[in-house]
């Protein structure tokens, strides 16, 4: 174990990692068992300091969250299967892209990882996602494609993951875009000259297709994709 | 301590004894909405108070606390008694919906900007009431004991949502030694506190 890795333990229970820190962090923690202890006390630790700004909650919650409570199913540790999409390549507008898509998509069969017991005690919220049990993992092409979204409809949240995009010069920047029926909306741009990285996305909405564009530096000056997608990922 | 400990009637003792949390836990696991309804009423003011301290918005935290309790509901059965009380289980969900919560909404602001990916948040605005109004005495004890880049460190990253590298910044600190305060800090309030494992 490296002392670095170890120091992490404080600032990984207190939540103050980026995501990428959180799941090093995460993976070491699986072959670490002094840092699990030690996180344990650090969780009860900051469990108390989260009591210690206790307010009463408005009244109306109580209600909705019993009334929730009994419209909603709870979870056991299952493997799902779900369809992924084939990948595609389009050279027209996004927008006409994903109603051909929907129509074209190839079942493929995808299955989930199995959970286990205590990950939602240790895990970030980009490892929650990815360990979701309602997970579907969607992919811009077979085996080791560039583009990956990991979506969980109940958590209402996708993790996208690009890597080992082609290589591009600093006066570009590849761009993500959520795409629906009114067009495509920005996921943000990556650094210029990068062709991997990891986005926690929270809004995919009713999102059909996620697409990756190259754009210049920093991102589309139109706020609107400048060229075709270099990747895209089917999400129905 | 060797009095017995009395049963007043009426709103019970302060601390709730963790024990019945825990097995009012694995009851709800089993699918009881009564017990459910119980684990409400422990738990709901810690859950509110602690998602409005971080994402400040009274409606937001009201949305972050409901997302937080039917996640207990749904995911009681994989709370794991040999890591911790239910108590801790419950604060520790709900802190990290909380940090997710205000690192989204930034970073959704950031992408109007047009800046984003990596996703700074807005360092101009030093949270510096974080550590003055807390509650609880223990705890406000505990934090005095700290040093101040200690507890500025563990405050601003807890309550403020801050990750190690913000709060350096915020702190004008190093990065690295943000890290071990965090660390070294947590250490001093687990013994203050007479947190056991």
């Amino acid at each position: 174990m490296s002392p670095d890795v170890h120091t992490l333990v404080g600032a990984y229970a207190l939540d103050a990692l980026d995501e990428r820190e959180q799941a090093d962090f995460e993976q070491h923690l699986q072959s670490c068992t002094t840092c699990s202890a030690e996180l344990v006390e650090f969780q009860a630790t900051a469990a108390r300091l989260g009591e210690a700004a206790s307010m009463a909650p408005p009244a109306g919650l109580r209600e909705s969250v019993l009334a929730a409570a009994s419209r909603t199913p709870q979870q056991r540790p299952v493997v799902t299967v779900v369809p992924i999409s084939r990948w595609r390549r389009y050279g027209t507008t996004l927008v006409a892209a994903a109603a051909v898509i929907a129509a074209v998509s190839l079942g493929v069969l995808y299955v989930g990882e199995q959970n286990r017991n205590d990950e939602l005690q240790t895990q970030g919220p980009v490892s929650r996602v990815k360990n979701a049990p309602d997970v579907e993992v969607l992919a811009s092409g077979p085996g080791k494609a560039p583009v990956r979204v990991y979506y969980s409809r109940s958590l209402d949240q996708a993790v996208v993951m690009v890597d080992d995009l082609p290589t591009i010069d600093k006066k570009h920047s590849y761009e993500m875009w959520a795409i629906d029926a009114e067009g495509p909306k920005s996921l943000g741009a990556m650094p210029e000259a990068t062709e991997s990285g990891t986005k926690l996305v929270s809004d995919l909405g009713q999102a059909t297709q996620v697409a990756v564009t190259m754009e210049p530096a920093g991102g589309s000056p139109t706020g609107k994709p400048t060229g075709p997608p270099v990747e895209a990922v089917d999400l129905t | 301590m060797n009095a017995k400990t009395l049963q007043f009637p009426g709103p019970g003792p302060a601390e709730e004894p963790e024990e019945s949390l825990d097995e009012l836990l694995s009851q709800v696991a089993r699918g009881d909405e009564e017990a459910f309804a119980q684990l409400y009423d422990r738990t709901s003011s810690a859950v509110y108070g602690l998602a409005r301290r971080v994402v400040r918005d009274p409606a937001r935290a009201e949305e972050v606390s409901q997302e937080v309790l039917l996640q207990v509901w749904r995911t009681a059965s994989r709370f794991d008694r040999s890591r911790g009380s239910a108590k801790s289980w419950i604060l520790t969900l709900t802190h990290r919906r909380a940090v997710d919560a205000v690192r989204h909404d930034q970073a959704s602001t950031d992408r109007e900007r047009r800046y984003d990916w990596t996703g700074g948040r807005d360092v101009d605005v030093v949270d510096d009431e974080v550590t003055l109004r807390m509650e609880h005495q223990q705890v406000r004890r505990c934090m005095g004991t700290l040093t101040t880049l200690q507890r500025e460190a563990v405050g601003l990253a807890y309550y403020g949502g801050h990750t190690y590298a913000e709060t350096a910044t915020l702190l004008d600190a190093n990065p690295a030694t943000i890290k071990t305060r965090m660390r070294d800090g947590l250490i001093r309030l687990r013994d203050c506190l007479g947190v056991a494992s």
